[in-house]
């Protein structure tokens, strides 16, 4: 399922709002704490607890200037997930970066999947194999997940 | 290094360069927050860093962040203590020799840079802070990541899984 796609099936917990005009697109993304349905799946859980962690960090929690991840990288991952992960897929590890930035990590089922989040819309896929496979390689992710679909669908 | 000038541009903002005190065998220290850097690997059994610890991408993210060992001990610092004190619970360091091996670029023009930004405006003051300048892709961080040592050991959490067999199961 891409993001376009997601746009028609609103997440309860996830807002996001193409807007389109005067020749350009633009888009906004916002975590809708007041209306969060129970979540469906235990990874639901894990990942909107560790970002709303990940989202309080102060100024500098990394030792150097590495502010919070923000709520709009914070919501996009969410929209990712949504589309990609079933609802028994293990949630991913869950890494803040600089500049705001998270990083999604699973590390199973002779697998590595790492996808960086730098903002919305601003994503890149790492996937490497233990059976040999040729690795994907920091391939960019804007709104078709597929790619993370079919990882995904390796872990079991 | 006496004599050398941070270069700077009119905001006082200083570029990247590549410093002469960080050069060869002298070695880059990189803090690490338990909470935040270590994920479970269940391919191979054990906790490890995450190469988020090491990635850069330039024009999202600016550089990345280390302490220079050399600096530290010039002020009289023992770099462990240092680390005992600070908000980290752990750190890796790794010569720079060792760091640039893993930049991909094929001519000096495009070579990370690797030089220090004194940050004497946080509280604390940290002078020692450093800098890389350059894009550290996810391949090259995962291989920083298995190359450093432990300064300051996190006990339990594995540098190099490569070195493990498989989980079984």
């Amino acid at each position: 399922m891409s993001l376009l796609e997601l746009h028609h099936e609103p997440s309860p917990v996830v807002e996001w709002q193409p807007g389109y005009g005067h020749g350009h697109t633009w888009t906004s993304f916002g975590l809708v704490e007041a209306d969060i349905a129970p979540p469906q799946s235990d990874w639901r859980k894990r990942v909107m607890r560790r970002l709303r962690e990940l989202m309080r960090l102060r100024a500098g929690w990394d030792g150097y200037c590495s502010g919070p991840v923000s709520v709009t990288t914070a919501a996009y991952a969410v929209a990712i997930l949504d589309s990609s992960m079933r609802s028994h897929t293990n949630p991913p590890a869950i890494v803040p970066s600089n500049g705001g930035a998270v990083q999604l990590e699973w590390h199973e089922a002779g697998l590595d999947i790492e996808l960086m989040i730098y903002r919305p819309l601003d994503a890149e896929l790492s996937v490497h194999y233990h059976d040999g496979r040729p690795s994907i390689e920091e391939v960019a992710l804007t709104t078709n997940f597929d790619r993370l679909s079919d990882a995904l669908q390796e872990l079991g | 290094m006496a004599g050398f000038v941070l270069p700077q541009d009119a905001d006082g903002e200083i570029q990247p360069h590549d410093h002469p005190d960080l050069q060869g065998a002298r070695r880059m220290i990189r803090g690490v927050n338990k909470a935040m850097h270590v994920v479970w690997d269940a391919n191979k059994g054990c906790d490890r860093l995450s190469s988020a610890l090491f990635r850069c991408s330039p024009k999202r993210q600016g550089y990345l962040s280390f302490d220079s060992e050399h600096c530290l001990v010039a002020r009289g610092e023992d770099p462990a203590d240092y680390i005992d004190r600070s908000e980290w619970d752990g750190a890796v360091i790794i010569t720079v020799e060792h760091f640039r091996s893993f930049d991909p670029a094929q001519n000096d023009n495009d070579r990370w840079k690797i030089g220090m930004v004194p940050l004497n405006d946080e509280e604390p003051p940290k002078p020692c802070h450093g800098a890389v300048w350059g894009s550290i892709s996810e391949g090259r961080a995962n291989s920083i990541r298995r190359a450093v040592a432990w300064l300051v050991e996190l006990p339990g959490v594995v540098l190099d899984e490569t070195t493990l067999p498989l989980a079984q199961g």
